[in-house]
């Protein structure tokens, strides 16, 4: 066993050591010193290892048992912006090397036998896998892995005893970080142990709303030893985090305060927590709540350490509760809720059983699934059910990853991924933060072997479905046969828990009266109660709503609930439904319930007619309740606020409800487009600035995006087609987009060409778009020769589409200059324009003029 | 080859012409009373999340710098060993070559933000977050401005001297003629493994970049 390990199984204390930044920061070295590398202290360990070694004795003076390698930066992401990523295995070589020669020479002056080790430090790659930022969440799991696999590699082979993931931001880098480094641990053949630290604030809460015991429970059966926290606070600030993984952690864990909040003098962060203080509230965690990892962050010193070492040398042994049980699902922002059976697996973002949510994925619409999901929320779903498999797309893997990159962060539902590809599973699991379900496994291919090993490796739930080879089950036996088997491959071939299989007995509809069916409902009620006895520790789950597949809206809510109540009185744990129509059975009208339940258990020949027939009297009385008539006077004035007052509030649902006045081209003319039109009169009027109006141009994009599918093709919504481009030579291309903006957000087909674009190019264009118009933008006096060039091109050529020109160097005396080709006026006419508003009043004027 | 460095973007941030920014790229110049005082506000706001963002992505701003021998003979200075000559501008009595020594030393300076930079940019207009990206593009143009002020001042303090610092950027009255900048990147070294460009009208890209004469 791994002597670190060791220390830590027979109660004892390890102590860290503290700051390595505060420390470099004291030999007031240069940027010489650093290689020009400003602020890149890893590159200490080649220019100015005796440095690196000097700090390390000071801590192992002071009494530190660990000590943490100059690496924190050293990941290739890190190093690469400073083009230094072709260094990376020596400078993290270098830093365990350092630490390694740091212990002998120690050992040597004091003749000390303690036990010393070296802790390879790998911080954040200041990536943030979560993020939908282009720049910072631009990386996958299997990337992140990769940078993680070569720098402990690196660390390993300099001679790390531990790998310490530390101050990480993001609870998805953590578990890529966890999966690269264990394979370097297993390739390096070497007994290493494996510490994460995670940065909390003091509400116990990492950057993107991850909670500790969320964090913990994400990471805590990935095969690590220590999970913790570090930097962010000091020691006090610490202790809700501290108190919390003492309860529910079933790892070692480890504390790693900053010396006190940061305090900011001169725009430098000081810390000031005093060493006997710091060293007061380790003592105060190490006995209380039982943590065994101790050191120090960020403003910690020798001092510090040396406080810590005089005050834990009297304990012998750290002693703490067994840790409470934590629910196998978790969403990145928080762990499945405890409740009364049954919980909820949300039904509706399914593209095999909802026609809506199909519509969405098909046409990419990201942003209403998301909305659809926190509705389901709000409905009392406890977690929400994720498929994306279907007919019309070849990109599952693809699309899922893209939405739960929206979603994960949305809701605090934990995910349950809902395909039969293995790669499908795979990619999905790897992009979401939290802990999901998978669903779904059988016996009816050899599926089950590509999607075990996924499960096993990040230590999933998953469902389980009674279906082999031959089929559904549909027999008390079958089911119970297939349970048994697919027990037997997950638990003692691939050693998953009991507790990690969901077994699904089926639910088949009873709406067709088949003989066959009658019995089915009873059949599973009794494979329930079965499968649970027969399996201890296994959890069970149905798609409830199948029950009721082929009868009307209304009678389908209350099958669907009668049937889900049943199931929960044989033993059901979980039920995949909508959540919208689940509540108290007591709640139903007494001569419904009756109906259903003659039905659910095939109490007589009738029960399916006469069930039906009571939902068909039902309807009718309902269908007499006219509809309000929509207010359309109303909706127009909230419409037109939207775009003038810059909100996107309902955009869609207010849409929606215009459309049942107006048609999409007559939203568009008579609501939106003269609501750009004040927006721009208020901007010429000092009333409000650019980037407002920019903000409401966003407003208007979104609206006829969402516009365009009910748009009739064949009528263009465009007043008319405008070629866009900077000039040849000019880099500048503000002025330009600006005006892209603005015309295309209103009523402009714009094809913009970019910036440093040639003659030939704008006029070939103009002349294949059959343009109304140029319009070009210069910034200097240089480069706005070339506008001259166009409208001499264009004489030659003896076209006559207007040119609209602008920029800091061009006025009206230039346009007017340029507008005379050898003496004669250019037919088009050339047109200043000042700004971009302006620029949209020539537009409109050139083709009224034309109309 | 000209030096490289690549600097930490956060200590540049303070050195932000701010006030220039909210004004003609902002767009604030013509608000007036009240309203003014709230805009301001948001984009306080806008301001200090810009500046988050930019420290959060690990972006480094690169110099590329080297100093030059040279001679000045009237308004002229003359690059030692590269056969370049610099013909200066007099106006209103005031010369560059003024601040020169007969056979003295400059420095010169490129200053870029480099090209993710105008990656981002370009997503976030892909992506039609106008606003975002209107807001983006003036607070970036500026905080190159701000690091090649940043970047002076260490010149400044490694060359150990105490007279009051200047530097002098292309294309304005003092230094007008942008050709010069050929010369520039020639006596620079610059070429296409350098993260930064100079277009056939003498402009450089990405238009996050600036150059200067820093005198030592």
């Amino acid at each position: 066993m791994n002597h670190y390990i060791e220390i830590l199984k027979n109660n004892g204390i390890i102590l860290l050591d503290g700051g390595m930044g505060t420390l470099i920061q004291k030999y007031n070295l240069t940027l010489d010193d650093f290689d020009g590398f400003d602020g890149l202290n890893e590159i200490l360990n080649i220019t100015h290892p005796e440095i690196i070694k000097a700090i390390h004795l000071k801590y192992l003076h002071a009494g530190a048992m660990a000590i943490e390698t100059n690496s924190f930066g050293g990941s290739s992401i890190k190093l690469k912006e400073y083009g230094k990523e072709k260094d990376l295995y020596e400078l993290n070589y270098k830093a365990a090397a350092i630490a390694k020669d740091a212990i002998k020479t120690y050992q040597h002056e004091t003749k000390s036998n303690r036990p010393l080790f070296v802790i390879g430090s790998m911080g954040p790659t200041g990536k943030l896998p979560s993020s939908t930022d282009p720049v910072l969440g631009d990386i996958t799991f299997d990337q992140l892995k990769e940078v993680f696999y070569q720098q402990s590699k690196a660390l390993i082979d300099g001679g790390a005893d531990v790998l310490l993931l530390e101050t990480q931001h993001d609870i998805l880098e953590v578990k890529a970080g966890i999966f690269g480094c264990k394979k370097a641990i297993n390739e390096s053949c070497k007994d290493i142990a494996l510490q994460v630290q995670v940065t909390v604030d003091e509400n116990s809460k990492m950057l993107f709303g991850t909670d500790i015991t969320t964090a913990l429970n994400i990471v805590k059966d990935l095969g690590i030893d220590v999970f913790g926290i570090n930097c962010s606070t000091g020691p006090e600030e610490m202790e809700k985090s501290v108190k919390l993984l003492s309860e529910f952690s079933p790892l070692f864990i480890s504390t790693i305060p900053n010396a006190g909040m940061p305090v900011n003098e001169n725009g430098q962060a000081m810390y000031k927590l005093s060493p006997q203080i710091f060293a007061d509230n380790i003592v105060k965690y190490i006995k209380k709540y039982g943590i065994q990892v101790v050191g120090g962050c960020c403003g910690t010193n020798p001092d510090h350490i040396k406080a810590v070492a005089e005050a834990i040398k009297d304990i012998t042994t750290v002693t703490r509760k067994e840790p409470k049980a934590l629910p196998l699902f978790a969403s990145p922002i928080g762990n499945l809720k405890e409740k009364e059976k049954p919980y909820i697996i949300g039904e509706r973002i399914n593209s095999q059983g909802s026609k809506k949510a199909k519509d969405l994925m098909i046409h990419d619409n990201y942003s209403d699934l998301v909305d659809l999901a926190k509705d389901q929320q709000s409905q009392g779903a406890d977690l929400l059910d994720i498929c994306f498999a279907m007919t019309e797309r070849s990109d599952e893997a693809d699309q899922i990853c893209k939405f739960i990159k929206k979603v994960a962060y949305t809701t605090p539902c934990p995910l349950c991924f809902d395909s039969t590809e293995a790669d499908v599973l795979s990619a999905a699991v790897k992009q979401y933060a939290g802990r999901p379900l998978i669903n779904s496994i059988n016996l009816e291919s050899d599926k089950l072997l590509a999607v075990l090993p996924i499960i096993k490796e990040f230590n999933l739930s998953t469902i389980a479905l009674c279906i082999d080879k031959t089929g559904m089950a549909k027999t008390i036996e079958q089911k119970i046969s297939i349970a048994k088997q697919i027990y037997e491959i997950a638990v003692l071939d691939f050693k998953l828990k009991p507790e990690q299989l969901i077994f699904d007995p089926l639910t088949f509809t009873l709406a067709t009266g088949e003989e066959e069916y009658r019995n089915s409902a009873m059949n599973t009620f009794v494979a329930i109660k079965q499968i649970k006895e027969e399996l201890p520790g296994v959890k069970t789950v149905l798609g409830v709503s199948n029950v009721s597949f082929g009868l009307s809206p209304d009678a389908r809510k209350v099958l669907n609930l009668v049937y889900l109540h049943f199931a929960v009185q044989h033993g059901l744990d979980m039920a995949i439904y909508n959540a919208a129509h689940y509540f108290e059975v007591s709640k139903l009208n007494k001569e419904e319930f009756t109906l259903a339940e003659d039905l659910l258990f095939n109490k007589n020949k009738n029960a399916l007619t006469n069930y039906i027939e009571h939902f068909q009297k039902v309807d009718t009385g309902k269908s007499k309740n006219g509809t309000v008539s929509p207010n359309s006077s109303k909706i127009e004035d909230i419409l037109s606020n939207q775009i003038i007052n810059r909100s996107q509030t309902n955009l869609h649902q207010n849409l929606e409800k215009a459309r049942e006045a107006y048609s999409a081209l007559e939203i568009i003319n008579q609501i939106l487009l003269p609501s750009m039109k004040v927006v721009g009169d208020k901007m010429e009027q000092g009333e409000i600035i650019l980037p407002f109006v920019l903000e409401s141009a966003e407003i208007m994009r979104n609206a006829i995006t969402y516009l365009e599918k009910y748009l009739d093709q064949s009528v263009s919504i465009h007043k008319g087609t405008i070629v866009l481009a900077t000039v040849y030579g000019d880099v500048h291309d503000i002025g330009k987009n600006l005006v892209k903006t603005i015309t295309a957000n209103n009523g402009y087909n714009v094809i913009d060409l970019g910036k440093q674009v040639p003659v030939e190019v704008i006029i070939d264009t103009a002349i294949k778009e059959n343009a109304d118009a140029i319009t070009l933008s210069a910034l200097l006096v240089t480069t706005s020769k070339q506008m001259q060039m166009v409208v001499e091109k264009l004489q030659e050529k003896k076209l006559s589409i207007p040119v609209i020109i602008g920029g800091a160097a061009i006025n009206d005396a230039f346009a007017k200059h340029i507008s005379i080709v050898n003496g004669v006026q250019y037919a088009g006419g050339v047109y200043y324009s000042k700004d971009a508003f302006s620029g949209l009043k020539i537009l409109d004027d050139i083709l009224n003029g034309k109309n | 080859m000209a030096k490289t460095r690549r600097l930490a973007l956060k200590p540049a941030i303070p050195l932000i012409n701010k006030k220039a920014l909210y004004s003609i790229n902002w767009n604030t110049k013509n608000l007036k009373g009240d309203y003014k005082t709230k805009i301001i506000s948001k984009l306080d706001k806008i301001y200090d999340n810009l500046s988050q963002y930019i420290e959060s992505t690990g972006l480094k701003g690169i110099v590329y710098y080297d100093e030059f021998e040279v001679e000045k003979i009237e308004d002229s200075i003359f690059f030692k060993n590269h056969d370049i000559k610099w013909d200066l501008p007099r106006i209103k009595g005031r010369c560059i070559a003024d601040s020169v020594e007969v056979n003295g030393k400059l420095a010169l300076q490129i200053v870029t933000l480099g090209n993710k930079i105008v990656e981002i940019y370009e997503k976030l207009e892909e992506d039609d977050l106008y606003s975002l990206s209107y807001y983006f593009h003036g607070f970036t143009v500026w905080l190159t401005e701000a690091l090649a002020d940043y970047h002076h001042d260490i010149l400044h303090k490694e060359s150990g001297i105490t007279k009051p610092r200047e530097r002098y950027s292309f294309g304005y009255p003092l230094c007008p003629d942008l050709t010069m900048q050929k010369d520039l990147f020639k006596l620079l070294q610059i070429d296409n493994s350098h993260e930064v460009a100079l277009t056939p009208t003498f402009m450089m890209t990405p238009e996050q970049s600036t150059s200067a004469i820093v005198i030592l």
